[in-house]
């Protein structure tokens, strides 16, 4: 009405309202239940698997040491980086899109599995030893309960990541579905329609994290211990047999490329990988793309991770900001982050504004949850003591919150920084620059050249490795009184 | 059912050092009897519940119940440890029937039979109550009927009374003499009470720690019934304090 703000950039509610009523019968229930179908094929396919693939690491000795070590470095890989390679191997109809989604449902919930069959009490399997049930009642009474808040939280984890991988590979490569109505629409600047498509996806989102919640909160009436540890993998001991495999599968795979069992353009050989990277870093193609790529994740993150800080720390300090600005962030939280693309580069235009906003907002959520978590949960204990002492504001600050909120703080940092990681591939991904890794994998998987999508993921699973390094030691080093 | 420990040796190894937690024990539960064990902590009385029970297994010397050597875990061996150790998912009834996997019931039986127990452990009315939301005591005796609950002929407990409070120890004591006058079941008990021990036993047998060793073997000469203030039972226990 006032107009100082375009109704195409920004419509008012009144607008979305007026053209939701056609569109949701008409696109809209065309599309979801496409994309309902693949997120529940997707999530039932990859809770089996996982639950399988946990359950062997789990109970297997051998088999943990043998696969565990690969399966956790290939873990360390972004959904996304596979995209290119998995879209060269597989196209880009029904089968590229299950095989993103049970792959990023069926590593949290194998991972939460494994762990779970790892924690098992031993005093209680000992107990149940003594009473010699039978191996149907053992599992029933005994394995089952005892994994299942892994499990549950591994699948509530799975949830979230199978349902933002769907949404980006819709947006990326599908003429069906939820992701595709969101670009089909950003095309055609209906931007009414992308804000009902928004909605829709965060509303699924939300519906489906609280359906899981309640069930978890259901099914798990005892006290059970917390599953909620950022590291579940780090369980059990690795030795040098870890090495077999990853050995034996990269040899199998030079001797398939050398014998021609496997085509080049799809799937080219250890060596040729090796020389494109050494090359590429050398000579610089590949170290530009990389550089760049960098630059823009720190860029975004900085003023991502700023904010989020900053409001996470105001709503966590106060009790009426809290009320007002938490419940409209945890909404905002739902929407599986892709969804925001189109809509991000209707308002900063296909450049790199765009780009770094994406990437700002990928990493904003984690840092604003981790310093409101940590802010609320300041020990009421020390709290009193800092008043009785009448400490001054700074000095509460810096011997009271600070400390305080530094665990969480860090968990939002690292978590926050792979989201900027991820979207900043994904944001080169959708929107396509000449520079950066993501760009340059999709340019390569037009053309065939598998080598340099290889390339790009071995360097994308680098800069993750390196990044979760870098801030679990600075960790350990700034909360030593954690370890002491 | 007779169990005999014949010369039984048990290493363990702590910080990559063996250390002998049981040295050269022979010791008999005749059918019916109740021996009694206490000595100081760390003289290895749990081990050798283990050991009965199939938990562990001796590097030296044999194990037998009815003159068979303890392979695997024995059926008509139950062991209560001395924490309850019960399912946290499962309601007290649910876990009480767990004793009863291997006794050939219809469910109604077994829902007629976890009835008594809870009566006899004073729980009527905690059926589908989860352990958190019990008593430490309370969860105890849910552990002690789980293990009456498999009909055992030998029965093992690790310092069951101990979490308890005075007056309900004494309740499950007396609940304990009762059982025995009505089976045949053999009872070894760990405990640090000593008036338990003389209360309850027929013999009680004195371990010294590093290495768990059998010190001395001390016959209760009560009759039964016994009196908790009867001065005979007060001089065996100024006997058996003086062994100490």
């Amino acid at each position: 009405m006032h107009g100082w703000m375009s109704a195409q950039i920004l419509p008012s509610p009144e607008i979305v309202l007026e053209s939701a009523r056609d569109f949701i019968p008409q696109d809209l229930l065309r599309e979801l239940p496409i994309s309902l179908y693949r997120l529940s094929v997707g999530l039932l396919g990859g809770i089996v698997l996982g639950f399988l693939l946990g359950l062997i690491f789990g109970l297997s000795q051998l088999v943990f040491r043998l696969v565990m070590p690969l399966f956790t470095v290939l873990v360390q890989i972004p959904t996304l980086a596979w995209i290119p390679l998995l879209m060269l191997l597989l196209g880009i109809g029904e089968a590229l899109k299950l095989t993103i989604l049970i792959k990023a449902v069926a590593v949290p919930v194998a991972l939460y599995t494994c762990a779970g069959v790892q924690q098992i009490s031993p005093k209680l399997a000992e107990m149940a030893r003594t009473l010699r049930l039978t191996p149907w009642v053992f599992a029933h009474r005994l394995v089952l309960p005892s994994l299942l808040p892994f499990l549950m939280t591994g699948i509530r984890l799975a949830f979230s990541q199978g349902w933002v991988s769907l949404i980006a590979v819709e947006l990326l490569a599908s003429s069906e579905g939820l992701g595709y109505l969101l670009v089909q629409n950003r095309q055609l600047f209906m931007l009414d329609l992308v804000y009902v498509c928004v909605l829709v996806i965060g509303a699924f989102g939300f519906a489906g994290e609280r359906l899981l919640l309640l069930l978890s909160q259901r099914w798990i009436y005892w006290p059970a211990a917390a599953t909620d540890t950022g590291n579940v993998t780090s369980m059990g001991t690795y030795d040098l047999r870890g090495w077999l495999l990853p050995l034996v599968l990269v040899f199998a795979w030079q001797l398939a490329s050398g014998f021609g069992g496997l085509n080049s353009a799809f799937f080219s050989s250890p060596l040729a990988v090796g020389q494109t990277l050494y090359g590429g870093l050398l000579e610089g193609n590949l170290a530009h793309d990389l550089a760049a790529s960098l630059l823009r994740m720190l860029q975004g993150f900085a003023i991502g991770a700023a904010a989020g800080l900053l409001l996470g720390g105001f709503t966590g300090s106060n009790a009426w900001a809290d009320r007002v600005f938490t419940p409209l962030f945890s909404a905002l939280r739902s929407v599986a982050i892709f969804a925001w693309l189109p809509l991000i580069t209707a308002w900063f235009g296909l450049g790199e504004s765009a780009r770094v906003a994406f990437i700002a907002l990928a990493s904003f959520f984690p840092l604003l949850l981790a310093t409101h978590q940590g802010m609320t949960q300041l020990p009421p204990t020390l709290q009193e003591v800092s008043r009785a002492l009448r400490l001054s504001p700074l000095s509460r600050l810096r011997y009271l919150v600070l400390p305080s909120i530094l665990p969480s703080l860090f968990t939002g940092l690292r978590i926050g920084m792979m989201h900027a990681w991820v979207g900043a591939i994904g944001a080169e991904y959708f929107v396509s620059s000449g520079e950066g890794l993501g760009s340059m994998m999709m340019r390569a998987q037009q053309l065939l050249a598998s080598d340099r999508i290889l390339a790009g993921i071995v360097l994308i699973a680098l800069v993750a490795a390196a990044v979760s390094w870098a801030i679990g030691s600075i960790e350990r080093r700034m909360t030593t009184w954690r370890y002491l | 059912m007779t169990l005999e420990f014949h010369h039984v040796r048990k290493t363990f190894t702590v910080n990559q050092k063996p250390m002998t937690a049981l040295d050269n024990i022979s010791l008999t539960l005749a059918p019916g009897e109740l021996v009694a064990i206490i000595g100081a902590s760390g003289c290895g009385k749990s081990t050798l519940l283990r050991l009965a029970a199939g938990l562990e297994r001796a590097e030296q010397g044999m194990i037998t119940v009815n003159g068979q050597p303890v392979q695997g875990i024995p059926p008509q061996v139950s062991l209560v440890f001395q924490e309850a150790r019960l399912f946290p998912w499962l309601t007290v009834a649910q876990n009480i029937a767990l004793g009863m996997e291997h006794r050939d019931l219809s469910s109604q039986q077994k829902a007629q039979q976890v009835d008594e127990y809870l009566v006899m452990m004073g729980l009527s009315g905690f059926a589908h109550a989860f352990p958190h939301q019990l008593s430490g005591g309370m969860a105890q005796r849910v552990a002690i009927a789980r293990g009456l609950a498999a009909k055992p002929e030998i029965l093992l407990l690790d310092e069951p009374f101990g979490a308890l409070d005075a007056l309900k120890r004494q309740q499950l004591q007396d609940m304990l003499v009762t059982i025995r006058q009505q089976t045949s079941l053999s009872i070894l008990l760990v405990t640090h009470d000593v008036e338990e021990a003389i209360y309850l036993a027929d013999r009680v047998v004195v371990m010294s720690p590093r290495p768990g060793r059998i010190r001395t073997t001390l016959p209760i000469t009560l009759s039964w019934p016994r009196s908790r203030t009867d001065s005979a039972l007060q001089r065996q226990r100024q006997q058996l304090c003086d062994l100490l």
